[in-house]
């Protein structure tokens, strides 16, 4: 990874900091007391299952909804106070991009270009950018859904912004929609130097960029930190299946083990070195409990992923 | 106000291939040849055009143009234009836009004028075509051409009328439009209005305060209907500044889901 790795000489500086973020949709809680720090050049990954409160927060960010209670800042400014300013510094997709679809490409992008105030020639920038210099002159409706994100991209970009906040923005690629989404992304970040801020309901999607990620289930942040920090939580533990696991629990535990989780005739069991099969095989079989598998597991990062979610549901 | 100018470009641009944009020609033009139609089939003393049959023309057009056309197309032109948001959802990338959500409402308000404005321009070339044309067709012979009376002047004095008096139901169905996302609201609200203008058009009190019948009191040289032009003026500014301001502060609380 080279030095200039997004996030890497992290100063601190959020360009993205709520507190208490909170908002109700009637009894549901979207959105309960999030308190984001999204340091300025990460590539921040938003990361929840469908309906966790991903696009409620980011509707909250860009001001598309009020909060309930709590404060936004970003890049500095408070929101709501510097609305205008700060919108003027970010892009951002929301789900599917919106686009008119009588119009062409380049018309789309004509009338972000003229609200934001900016020259021609930053149309053909960004349309460089994200490689649809020739497809810019066709009917928006005839575009496939990788194109649309792409302009959806661009429209993004057209006010050169500092930060970027792409809700989903993977979402209907196809795998090389996808790789061409991630290597612009990193591009961005690593060359443009931009913060992105991404959400996304699959780790595996945004685990190659993202430099910190964030978790929401159920409208509360259950971790945010840099993805090392995230991998410290990656405990590995030993997977037996014998058949009396009630005894094998008491055994094991008279012997000092922790018993993290029985389920049916399996037993969770944590691991501090790769001797522990060794030694809790001849333990079982002292005690004359047969043992039909026992391995020794390190979760992967998705899965740890899926625990976390689980356990706010 | 640089701004809302800004605004008012954009508009413009969506306005490209739509039939918002088409309809602003096809719905006077199909009144005009209406009334050619109407006007040529009927017994000259009957109509009056043996003795004018420009006055005729413009007053069958205009009457034909506030009671049939002008309350549908208004409901039908705004729906459009508010679909062209509500339909992708634009309002998520609009109002992630550096601009204030009043002038979003603002813009789309005068486009609206515009487009009824233009209609109406058309509406009256469309009269002087259809004129020249049943002429140099010698379609009626026993049709008189000579000046008109009331004259040329308050014949366009009255089509201004009418478009400055159609502002109330223009700022009416923007609001509807606007507000809610449904086609068939906004569509319901103008056939609502062309039913009330049919039966309610000579109710002196009605005309002069029901947004939809306020344009037919313009009519009053061609189609004597008494009430003034002061109360239906009044009328339609009020209802042209509270709808406007109403609309632009609900755009602006809406929440964008």
């Amino acid at each position: 990874m080279p030095n200039n790795r997004p996030g890497s000489d992290l100063t601190m500086i959020s360009a993205i900091q709520t507190s208490d973020l909170t908002r109700h949709f009637r009894e549901v809680k979207a959105v309960d007391h999030i308190a984001l720090q999204v340091p300025q050049g990460s590539i921040f990954g938003f990361l929840g299952p469908n309906g966790a409160g991903k696009t409620t927060t980011i509707r909250l960010l860009l001001r598309l909804i009020r909060a309930d209670k709590g404060t936004i800042r970003i890049l500095d400014l408070e929101m709501p106070k510097n609305r205008q300013l700060i919108l003027q510094k970010i892009g951002a997709l929301v789900e599917l991009p919106s686009l008119y679809p009588h119009l062409t490409g380049y018309e789309n992008l004509d009338i972000t270009r003229r609200i934001l105030g900016r020259d021609r020639q930053q149309i053909a920038n960004v349309l460089k950018i994200v490689g649809m210099e020739k497809e810019a002159r066709r009917l928006v409706r005839a575009y496939s859904l990788g194109m649309r994100q792409r302009l959806g991209l661009a429209l993004a970009l057209l006010g050169d912004p500092e930060l970027l906040i792409l809700d989903e923005p993977m979402n209907g690629l196809d795998p090389a929609g996808i790789k061409e989404m991630r290597a612009l992304i990193k591009h961005l970040a690593y060359d443009r130097g931009i913060t992105i801020f991404l959400s996304s309901h699959l780790l595996s999607e945004v685990e190659q960029i993202a430099t910190h990620v964030g978790i929401v289930a159920n409208g509360t942040l259950i971790f945010q930190g840099t993805l090392d920090s995230l991998r410290t939580g990656q405990a590995p533990y030993i997977r037996i299946e014998i058949d009396r696991p009630a005894s094998a629990a008491q055994v094991l535990s008279a012997r000092g083990y922790t018993v993290m989780s029985s389920q049916g005739s399996t037993l969770h069991i944590s691991s501090e070195s790769e001797m522990s099969t060794a030694r809790i095989t001849s333990l079982l079989i002292e005690n004359q409990i047969a043992v039909s598998h026992i391995s020794r597991v390190v979760p992967s990062l998705e899965e740890l992923f899926t625990n976390l979610t689980a356990g706010g549901k | 106000m640089k701004i809302l100018t800004v605004a008012l470009q954009v508009e413009l641009i969506k306005l490209r291939r739509t039939l918002a944009f088409w309809l602003m020609l096809i719905a006077p033009l199909s009144i005009v040849g209406l009334t050619v139609l109407f006007d040529i089939r009927l017994a000259a003393d009957v109509s009056g055009a043996d003795r004018d049959a420009w006055s005729t023309l413009i007053r069958d057009t205009l009457g034909f143009w506030v009671v049939l056309m002008l309350p549908l197309f208004i409901a039908l032109e705004s729906a459009l234009l508010a679909q062209l948001e509500h339909g992708q959802n634009m309002w998520k990338h609009l109002f992630a836009l550096p601009i204030p959500r009043w002038t979003v409402y603002t813009a789309k308000l005068l486009i609206s004028i515009l487009i009824v404005g233009m209609a109406t321009v058309f509406l009256f070339l469309g009269v002087l075509g259809a004129g020249g044309l049943i002429q140099a067709l010698h379609l009626r012979t026993d049709f008189h051409w000579g000046p008109p009376d009331p004259s040329w002047a308050t014949a366009l004095r009255t089509t201004g009328l009418v478009f400055l008096l159609s502002w109330g139901m223009i700022a009416l169905q923007t609001y509807v439009s606007m507000r809610w996302s449904s086609f068939t609201v906004t569509l319901g609200v103008g056939i609502m209005g062309s039913i009330a203008t049919f039966i309610f058009v000579r109710s002196l009190t009605l005309a002069a305060v029901l947004p939809w019948l306020l344009p037919f009191n313009a009519l009053d040289p061609y189609i004597k209907q008494g009430a003034g032009l002061v109360a239906p003026l009044m009328a339609s500014s009020i209802f042209t500044i509270v709808l406007t301001v109403l609309g632009a502060w609900d755009l602006s609380r809406k929440d964008i889901l």
